[in-house]
C-alpha cells in the first residue's frame, strides 16, 4: 500500500484506499490492525443497511472492504454507508488526495483536547478540520451534510447551537486595573517614591503624605484621560457590516453575521462582504480582495474548479473565499466550512491575542521627545544637586529638592496629552459625521496635500439621464421623459425603425430591473438605470420584452473589453446579440449600420460621421454608449459576424451642488485636487472646468489620459502627476497606480472612493475616504475616513479637525515645555545662588500639580484658528517641535523667569532670603504660567487682537480653578503651612501680578514684532 | 562662383516621430477649425516611448477631445501594436484656455481697413523660395526625397512588404551643372525594420525598394539615376527598433523637408500645430505663393522673397527678394510688382487665402495632411498658396 500516512502521526481519519470499481471500496481504519473485536463490531453493523452486498474487515492489513449497490450516476458510496462510519468510527472519510487539517501542536494526541481550550470554546463542539481546498465541491457538501439548496432553518439553529455563533473573539483591551497600576510603572513616579522615603527618613511625614498624593492625583488624572482616550481609539475599524445574505432552504435571505452556520450557502456577489470561510461550488469570474488576510492589494482570482494540493499557500487556494475579504468581481456561489474562530482570520486574531493601541508617528516622536528631554532634564537636576552639595546644603534636602526639580521638570504629561487629544478630536469628527477607522488617519488628515476625487459619484449625484440618441439617420434629443426630434416632439417608435431596435438593445442589454409592484423605481446602476428608464419612457414594455427574449449569456463590461454583451434566445430559434459600451470600441466590431431599419454596410464616413457625433456628444459633457446588435445562428456567432450599428446613446450625470465651493475651499487651504474619471478627456475638461479645478488663477488643465496606465513606467508616472489635475478614462483599477504615483512624488494623498474595485487604491492612500450610504462594504472595510452624510463637503470639517488636533498637540507641548523650561532655569539660578532655595520640594511638586495637567487639556481642546483652512498643509516631515520653535520656548521660559526672578529679587531686598521672598516667587511663577497658556493658544494671534480668535471656555475654566487653588494656597492656613508659604501683603500681591503678567505681555509683544517683520518680509 | 556642386536633402516618412508630431499637432489644428473656423489654437507636442505630451492653447467654440485626436492619428500611421500601440499609450495634455482677439474673426469678407487693425501676434521673418528644377517650381533634391518618402509609405500599405516600419529616412544627392541639376549623384534609403525577429535579406530588400520604391518615384522624373548614381540602402544593417519606442519625437522639428530642403533659407520656427492666426506660418505660406508667381510669370529662373513682421503691426515692415541674378528685369522692378498685387498683411494673406475654411471645405482633414504631403509643391492637395494666378499679373 503506498497510500499510507506520509508520517508516522496516528491515523485519525479513514483512509479511502481502493475506490474505482463501482460498487466496492476499500478503507483504510485506524485501529482495526490486529483488532477482531472491531472487525467483529464493524461487520455486524454494517451488514444491517440495505445497501451493503457484503463487508469485511482483514485485521491485519487494517482493511476494511465494502461492497454496495452502487448507484448509476455516482462512483461514491452510498452517503447511509459513509456516515455510519463515521459515526460508528468517530473521524472523517477522506480520499488520499484530500488532505486533512492538523494543527501543527505537539501536544495532540496525549491531553485530551479539552484541556487546551479555552473554557469558552468547550461549550461548543469542534468544527470539522478538514483541508476544505483539496475537496471537490460535492465532497465538501458531503462533509457538511449540506446540499444544494442551503441549509433548512432548523438545521442551522442546530449547528449555532452545536459549534457556536459565528463571531471572532473580541479582542481583549488592556484592563482598567493594567491601565491605572501602568501609570506608576514610571520614573517620575519612581523618584517620586524615592523623595517620599526620604521624606519619611528625614521626618518630614508631611512632605511624604503630599508627594504620594501628587503621585495619585497624577495617576488618576492619566487613568481617566488614557481610559476615555483607549475606548475611542479601540473602538476605531469596527465597521464589518452586520447582515449577510445566505441561501437557505432554497431561499435567499438576510441574516446578523453572527448567525452563519457551518454548510450555510453563500450567494456571493460584487461587493459582498464574506461571513465566514467557504468553500466555492460555483463561481463566475469571480475576484475577491483578499488583503485583510493575505495583505496583497491586488483582488485575487478565484475559480471553484480548482483543487489544491495540502501545502497549498492561502492566498493559492482558488476555491475558498475566507471571512473579512470582499468580492470585487464577478459571482459564485460557496458553502461554509468555518465560522468564528475556526476562520483563517479568527485564527490570526487568536494568534495576536491582546491588541495594543497602535501608535502613530506622531506619537512616537512626542515619546522620543519626551524621553531626549527627560535626559536632558535629569542632567540639569544631577547639576543643580552638585552645585547644591558644593554651596555647602544638606544632602537629604538636596537630594529631595534635586527629585523635585525633576518630577516637576520632566514633561510627563506629554504622551497622555497626545492620546487624549487624538481621541477627544475623534469623538468630535464623529459628531461631525465623520467616522475615523485608523488612528494615523487623523494626524494624515492635517497633512493632507493632494485629494484625489472620483467624479463618479462623488462629485456628480451619480444619478445618470439619457439626454440624447445619436442614430446614423436623426439626432432626437429627450428632455424629461419625452423625445425631441428638431425641437419637435416625436413618438420614438413611429418615427425610426433603428430607435426601436435601440430601445430593445438597451432593455436587454441591460443589469438593472424594474422594481416589483410597478412603481418607477429601478434597481441597478444609475447608468444601467437610464438606460432602461430611456426604454420605458419611449414605450417598451420591459417585463414583457425580456419574457419573450430570455437571456442566454451575459458578458459584462470588463477591463479588457469596455463594453457589455448579452445574447437572447429569438422565438424563431435564432440569436438575438445585443452590445452597448465604449462608442469607438463597439464602433469597431460593426460592419453594418441601421439606417431607418435598413442594414448598410458603414462606410468610413459613416464611421468618421460616428466618432465625430461621440466627440461633439462627449465635449458636453456627456456619458456616451455605443448600442449594436445583430441576429445569429449561434450562440457566440456575433464574435464572428459583425454587429450592425444602431447609435450612440448621451447620459448626463448631474453635478452635486456646491461641489465648485469646495474645490475652493480645497484650493485655499493648499490642497490640490485630482479629478479622476473614466470619461474621455474632452467631458473631464468640460467638468474640470466647471468645478474649477484649474484653481482661480485659471492655471492650464493638465490632463493625462490613459487607460493603459499599467503600460507606463511607474517612476514616469510619478514624473507626471506633479501637476496633473485630471485623469481621463482611467478604470478604477488604475487608481492604486494614481495613489501610488503621486506618493512617489512625495505627496501625502486622500482618495475617495466607494466601488469594489476602489478598494486597493483606498488602502495604498495615506487617507482613504469613503462615503457612508453608498460606500460598498469593500470599501468601507479599507477606508480610513467615512462620511457618513454622503457629502464630501464634510472632508473640509475633517481636514479641519485634523489640522487642529495636529495644532492642539503642538500647544500643549508648547505649554508643557515653555512652563517646565521656566521650573528648571529658576531652579538653576537658585542652585548657583547658594542659600536658600527660592522654591522648595513641595512648592515645585504643587506648581507641577495644578499648571501643568488642566491648563494643557484644556489647550487640546482649542478651537480651531480662523485661518486653519487658509494655510497650506503642513509638511508631513517637520519635526512636530522644530529647532526654531526650541529658541522659541528658551526665549519664552527666559521671560518668565525674568518675571519671577525680579519679584524675588524685590522680595529679597524687601523681606531678605527666607520664606518671604519664596512665596512671592512660588506665586508669581505659577500664575505666569498659568497666563502663559494663552500666549500658546496661537502662532499667529496674540491677546492684543482676540477679536480673531474664538474663545476657549476650557482654558478660562482651567486656569481659573487653578488660579484659585493657587490663590488658596496662600490663603489657607494649612495648605500655606504644608508648602511652607508666608501670607502675602498688597504690595506683594502687586508685585506678584506684575511679576506674572509683564512676561505674558512681554512675549505676545514679541510674537506681534516677529509676526510683522515676518509679513513685511513676505510683502517683499 | 562656384556653379558645379552636389546638393543633397533629406525627408522622413509618416512613422517618423517627429513627423507623427507634426501631424498630430495640425489634426489637432484642424479639429478646431472644423468646428469652428475662428478658432485660435496652437498645439505642440513631444513624443517619447509611449507618453505623448501635447499642449494646446485655444480660443475656441469647439470643444475637443484631444487626446482622442492624437490617438487617432497615431492608428493612422499604423505601428504595429507591440511597437506603439495609439490605445494604450498615455497621452499627458495641458490645455490653456484663452479668450479670443480681434484676430479670431471671420474674414472673408474683412474690409481694407478692419484688415489694418489686424495685426500680427509675433514676430517673423519668413522665407518662400521657387525655382525651376520641377514643374511644382520647388527645387529638386527635396522633392526626390520627399516623393521618396511618400513612396515608402504608399509601398508599406499597398505592397506586400511586411518588413517595412513606419518610420522610414531618405536623402537624395542632386549634382548640379552650372546651377541647374544634371544628375542624381546619390539616393540614400534608410529603412526601419518591423519586425525585428524576421529581418530581411539585404538583397531582397534591395530588390523590393528598388522595384516598389526608387524606380515609380523616378518614372517620370526627368533625371532619373545613371549607373554612376550610388544608392546606400540601409548601410548598417536594417534598424531594429524604429518608431516612437526607439526615439523621441518633437513638434517642428522637420521645417527642412517641410519647406525648400535647405536649398533656400526658412524660418526656423515651424510650421505645424500653428492655426491661421499665426504669422510665422501663414506668412511663409504667403511669401511662397509670391516666389511661386514671380517664377511662374517668368520673370526669373528663381526667387527667394523674405517677409519680416513685427508684433503691432498688421503688415510686413520689411519685403525683399532675390532672384539672384536670374531676373529677366530688375529685382526692384519685380519688387515693385509684387507690392503692387500681393497684401502680406496678416488679415489679407487669411482672407484671400481662404484658410480659415480650408479644414471645413476638405471634410475636417486639410492641415493634418501636410506633414506628410509636404506644405510645398504640387502633392494632390489643392494648396491654395500653390496656385499660380497672379503670375499673369506679375508679367505685364
Amino acid at each position: 500500500m503506498d497510500s499510507d500516512t506520509p508520517d508516522n502521526k496516528p491515523q485519525d481519519y479513514l483512509l479511502i484506499v481502493h475506490d474505482r470499481v463501482p460498487g466496492r471500496t476499500r478503507l483504510k481504519v485506524p485501529g482495526l490492525y490486529r483488532n477482531d473485536r472491531m472487525r467483529a463490531d464493524l461487520e455486524s453493523r454494517l451488514t444491517v443497511l440495505d445497501e451493503i452486498r457484503l463487508v469485511q474487515a482483514n485485521t491485519l492489513t487494517g482493511n476494511l472492504l465494502v461492497e454496495y449497490v452502487a448507484s448509476r450516476n455516482t462512483r461514491e458510496m452510498p452517503a447511509s454507508i459513509a456516515q455510519l462510519l463515521e459515526t460508528e468510527l468517530g473521524c472523517p472519510i477522506i480520499r488520499h488526495t484530500e488532505s486533512i487539517d492538523r494543527p501543527p501542536k505537539k501536544a495532540i494526541g496525549q491531553k485530551p483536547k479539552k484541556a487546551r481550550r479555552k473554557p469558552e470554546v468547550t461549550q461548543y463542539q469542534a468544527q470539522p478540520l478538514q483541508l476544505w481546498h483539496t475537496l471537490t465541491g460535492v465532497r465538501a457538501i458531503n462533509f457538511l451534510q449540506g446540499n444544494e439548496e442551503g441549509l433548512a432553518q432548523e438545521v442551522a439553529a442546530q449547528r449555532l447551537v452545536k459549534y457556536g455563533a459565528n463571531l471572532l473573539s473580541e479582542q481583549a483591551g488592556r484592563s482598567a486595573l493594567q491601565l491605572f497600576l501602568g501609570q506608576f510603572v514610571s520614573a517620575p513616579v519612581a523618584m517620586l517614591g524615592v523623595s517620599a522615603v526620604i521624606s519619611l527618613a528625614t521626618g518630614g511625614a508631611a512632605d511624604a503624605v503630599v508627594i504620594v498624593t501628587v503621585v495619585l492625583v497624577n495617576s488618576v488624572i492619566g487613568f481617566v484621560t488614557e481610559k476615555s482616550a483607549e475606548k475611542t481609539i479601540n473602538a476605531l475599524g469596527h465597521t464589518a457590516p452586520e447582515t449577510t445574505i445566505v441561501i437557505r432552504g432554497g431561499k435567499k435571505q438576510q441574516i446578523s453575521m453572527s448567525e452563519v452556520a457551518l454548510g450555510d450557502l453563500l450567494a456571493l456577489a460584487p461587493g459582498s462582504y464574506i461571513p465566514a470561510d467557504a468553500r466555492l461550488l460555483e463561481s463566475h469570474r469571480l475576484t475577491v480582495d483578499e488583503s485583510p488576510l493575505t495583505g496583497e492589494s491586488l483582488p485575487a482570482s478565484k475559480n471553484f474548479d480548482y483543487l489544491g494540493e495540502e501545502d497549498t499557500a492561502l492566498g493559492d487556494r482558488q476555491n475558498m473565499v475566507y471571512m473579512g475579504t470582499a468580492v470585487t468581481g464577478g459571482n459564485g456561489r460557496a458553502i461554509v466550512v468555518a465560522t468564528g474562530r475556526n476562520t483563517e482570520i479568527g485564527k490570526i486574531q487568536d494568534l495576536v491575542g491582546v491588541t495594543k493601541t497602535p501608535v502613530t508617528p506622531m506619537q512616537k516622536q512626542i515619546d522620543e521627545m519626551g524621553l531626549q528631554l527627560a535626559l536632558l532634564s535629569s542632567g540639569i537636576c544631577v547639576l543643580v544637586f552638585f552645585v547644591g552639595l558644593l554651596r555647602g546644603r544638606p544632602l537629604p534636602e538636596m537630594l529631595m529638592s534635586a527629585i523635585s526639580l525633576a518630577v516637576a521638570a520632566v514633561p510627563e504629561g506629554l504622551p497622555t496629552v497626545a492620546t487624549s487629544t487624538l481621541a477627544l478630536g475623534i469623538n468630535n469628527m464623529k459628531r461631525r459625521k465623520v467616522l475615523v477607522r485608523q488612528l494615523p488617519a487623523v494626524e494624515n488628515l492635517g497633512s493632507v496635500q493632494v485629494i484625489c476625487l472620483d467624479k463618479t459619484g462623488t462629485l456628480t449625484l451619480n444619478q445618470m439621464s439619457v439626454v440624447m440618441l445619436q442614430t446614423l439617420q436623426s439626432s432626437i434629443k429627450v428632455k424629461e421623459d419625452d423625445f425631441y426630434q428638431r425641437n419637435v416632439k416625436v413618438d420614438p417608435y413611429q418615427s425610426d425603425e433603428t430607435l426601436r431596435r435601440m430601445m430593445e438593445v438597451l432593455a436587454l442589454c441591460n443589469e438593472s430591473a424594474p422594481t416589483k409592484g410597478g412603481d418607477k423605481g429601478l434597481q441597478g446602476s444609475p447608468t444601467e438605470n437610464a438606460l432602461l428608464q430611456v426604454a420605458i419612457d419611449a414605450g417598451e414594455d420591459i417585463p414583457i420584452l425580456r419574457e419573450h427574449r430570455p437571456t442566454l449569456k451575459v458578458d459584462y463590461r470588463a477591463e479588457d473589453h469596455p463594453y457589455m454583451v448579452t445574447v437572447h434566445a429569438l422565438e424563431d430559434g435564432q440569436f438575438f446579440t445585443a452590445v452597448k459600451g465604449s462608442p469607438s470600441e463597439v464602433l469597431e466590431l460593426c460592419r453594418q449600420g441601421s439606417v431607418n431599419g435598413h442594414l448598410e454596410i458603414l462606410s468610413e464616413k459613416q464611421r468618421k460621421a460616428i466618432l465625430t457625433w461621440n466627440e461633439r456628444l462627449g465635449a458636453d459633457a456627456l456619458r456616451v454608449l455605443g448600442v449594436a446588435y445583430c441576429i445569429t445562428e449561434e450562440v457566440a456567432g456575433y464574435k464572428r459576424q459583425g454587429l450592425v450599428w444602431l447609435g450612440l446613446v448621451g447620459m448626463e450625470d448631474v453635478i452635486r451642488p456646491g461641489m465648485e465651493e469646495l474645490i475652493a475651499q480645497f484650493h485655499d487651504a493648499g490642497i490640490e485636487t485630482v479629478m479622476i474619471t473614466g470619461d474621455q478627456s474632452s467631458t473631464a475638461f468640460s467638468v474640470g472646468k466647471r468645478l474649477g479645478l484649474n484653481g482661480v488663477q485659471g492655471k492650464p488643465l493638465e490632463i493625462i489620459d490613459s487607460g493603459h496606465l499599467e503600460k507606463l513606467d511607474p517612476s514616469v508616472l510619478a514624473g507626471l502627476v506633479d501637476r496633473t489635475t485630471i485623469f481621463s478614462r482611467v478604470s478604477p483599477a488604475h487608481k492604486l497606480l494614481i495613489v501610488e504615483a503621486l506618493q512617489r512624488s512625495g505627496k501625502i494623498v486622500a482618495m475617495t472612493g466607494d466601488g469594489i474595485n476602489d478598494g486597493p487604491a483606498l488602502k495604498a492612500a495615506n487617507i482613504g475616504i469613503t462615503l457612508g450610504e453608498k460606500g460598498t462594504d469593500a470599501a468601507r472595510s479599507v477606508a480610513d475616513v467615512i462620511l457618513e452624510d454622503d457629502d464630501l463637503k464634510t472632508m473640509v470639517t475633517a481636514i479641519r479637525e485634523g489640522r487642529t488636533i495636529y495644532d492642539n498637540i503642538r500647544k500643549s507641548l508648547h505649554y508643557l515645555l515653555s512652563t517646565n523650561l521656566s521650573e528648571i532655569e529658576v531652579m538653576l539660578f537658585s542652585a548657583a545662588l547658594g542659600g536658600m532655595e527660592i522654591l522648595n520640594p513641595m512648592q515645585l511638586l504643587w506648581i507641577n500639580l495644578i499648571t501643568d495637567i488642566f491648563p494643557a487639556l484644556a489647550l487640546a481642546l482649542d478651537p480651531p484658528e480662523v485661518d486653519v483652512l487658509k494655510r497650506p498643509p503642513r509638511d508631513p516631515n517637520a519635526a512636530i517641535v522644530s529647532r526654531s520653535d526650541y529658541a522659541k520656548l528658551i526665549r519664552e521660559s527666559g521671560i518668565i523667569t525674568a518675571g519671577t526672578l525680579g519679584v524675588y529679587g524685590y522680595s529679597r531686598l524687601r523681606y531678605g532670603p527666607g520664606q518671604a521672598a519664596g512665596t512671592n516667587a512660588f506665586m508669581s511663577l505659577a500664575l505666569a504660567q498659568l497666563l502663559h497658556a494663552y500666549r500658546c493658544r496661537s502662532e499667529h494671534t496674540s491677546i492684543f487682537d482676540s477679536q480673531n480668535r474664538p474663545p476657549n471656555r476650557y482654558l478660562d475654566t482651567a486656569t481659573g480653578l487653578s488660579a484659585l487653588l493657587q490663590v488658596l494656597a496662600v490663603a489657607l492656613p494649612p495648605l500655606r503651612r504644608l508648602l511652607r508659604l508666608n501670607p502675602i501683603g498688597a504690595i506683594d500681591m502687586m508685585a506678584i501680578v506684575a511679576g506674572a503678567g509683564l512676561p505674558l505681555l512681554a512675549n505676545e509683544a514679541i510674537k506681534g514684532i516677529n509676526k510683522n517683520t515676518f509679513n513685511q518680509d513676505n510683502e517683499k | 562662383m562656384i556653379t558645379d556642386f552636389v546638393f543633397t536633402s533629406q525627408s522622413v516618412t509618416e512613422g517618423h516621430p517627429d513627423r507623427l508630431c507634426d501631424t498630430i499637432s495640425d489634426a489637432i489644428v484642424d479639429a478646431f477649425l472644423r468646428q469652428d473656423p475662428t478658432s485660435r489654437i496652437t498645439a505642440e507636442c513631444a513624443l517619447s516611448k509611449s507618453v505623448l505630451f501635447l499642449a494646446a492653447r485655444f480660443a475656441s467654440e469647439a470643444i475637443v477631445d484631444v487626446p482622442e485626436i492624437a490617438r487617432s492619428a497615431i492608428k493612422r500611421v499604423g505601428y504595429r501594436p507591440k511597437d506603439f500601440n495609439a490605445a494604450e499609450c498615455t497621452v499627458v495634455i495641458s490645455q490653456i484656455e484663452q479668450s479670443k482677439t480681434p484676430r479670431e474673426m471671420n474674414f472673408s469678407c474683412v474690409e481694407d481697413e478692419e484688415i489694418d487693425r489686424i495685426t500680427v501676434s509675433h514676430q517673423t521673418t519668413v522665407f518662400g523660395y521657387a525655382c525651376r528644377h520641377t514643374p511644382e517650381l520647388m527645387p529638386l533634391p527635396i522633392t526626390l526625397a520627399n516623393r521618396l518618402a511618400r513612396q515608402l509609405s504608399k509601398t508599406r500599405r499597398h505592397a506586400d512588404i511586411d518588413y517595412l516600419s513606419p518610420d522610414c529616412t531618405t536623402q537624395v544627392g542632386v549634382e548640379f551643372t552650372n546651377d541647374s541639376p544634371s544628375r542624381i549623384d546619390s539616393i540614400t534609403l534608410i529603412i526601419g525594420c518591423n519586425d525585428p525577429d524576421a529581418p530581411p535579406a539585404f538583397a531582397q530588400m534591395e530588390e523590393d525598394l528598388l522595384h516598389h520604391v526608387i524606380n515609380p518615384v523616378f518614372l517620370e522624373a526627368s533625371i532619373k539615376p545613371d549607373n554612376m548614381t550610388r544608392i546606400t540602402i540601409n548601410p548598417d544593417g536594417p534598424f531594429m527598433r524604429s518608431g516612437p519606442s526607439a526615439h523621441s519625437g518633437m513638434t517642428g522639428r522637420k521645417t527642412d523637408s517641410d519647406t525648400y530642403g535647405s536649398f533656400a533659407r526658412h524660418c526656423g520656427s515651424a510650421l505645424s500645430g500653428k492655426g491661421p492666426s499665426r504669422i510665422d506660418r501663414v506668412g511663409a505660406y504667403a511669401a511662397r505663393y509670391a516666389a511661386k508667381n514671380i517664377v511662374a510669370a517668368g520673370l526669373a529662373q528663381q526667387c527667394e522673397v523674405q517677409l519680416s513682421y513685427s508684433i503691432g503691426f498688421p503688415g510686413p515692415v520689411s519685403v525683399y527678394l532675390t532672384t539672384k541674378g536670374t531676373g529677366i528685369i530688375d529685382d526692384h522692378e519685380i519688387r515693385k510688382r509684387l507690392l503692387r498685387h500681393f497684401d502680406f498683411r496678416l488679415g489679407s494673406i487669411v482672407r484671400d487665402l481662404e484658410l480659415r475654411e480650408l479644414t471645413q471645405k476638405y471634410d475636417g482633414v486639410f492641415y493634418q495632411k501636410l506633414p506628410v504631403n509636404g506644405h510645398f509643391g504640387a502633392n494632390g492637395l489643392p494648396l491654395p498658396w500653390e496656385k499660380t494666378d497672379k503670375a499673369g499679373l506679375l508679367a505685364e
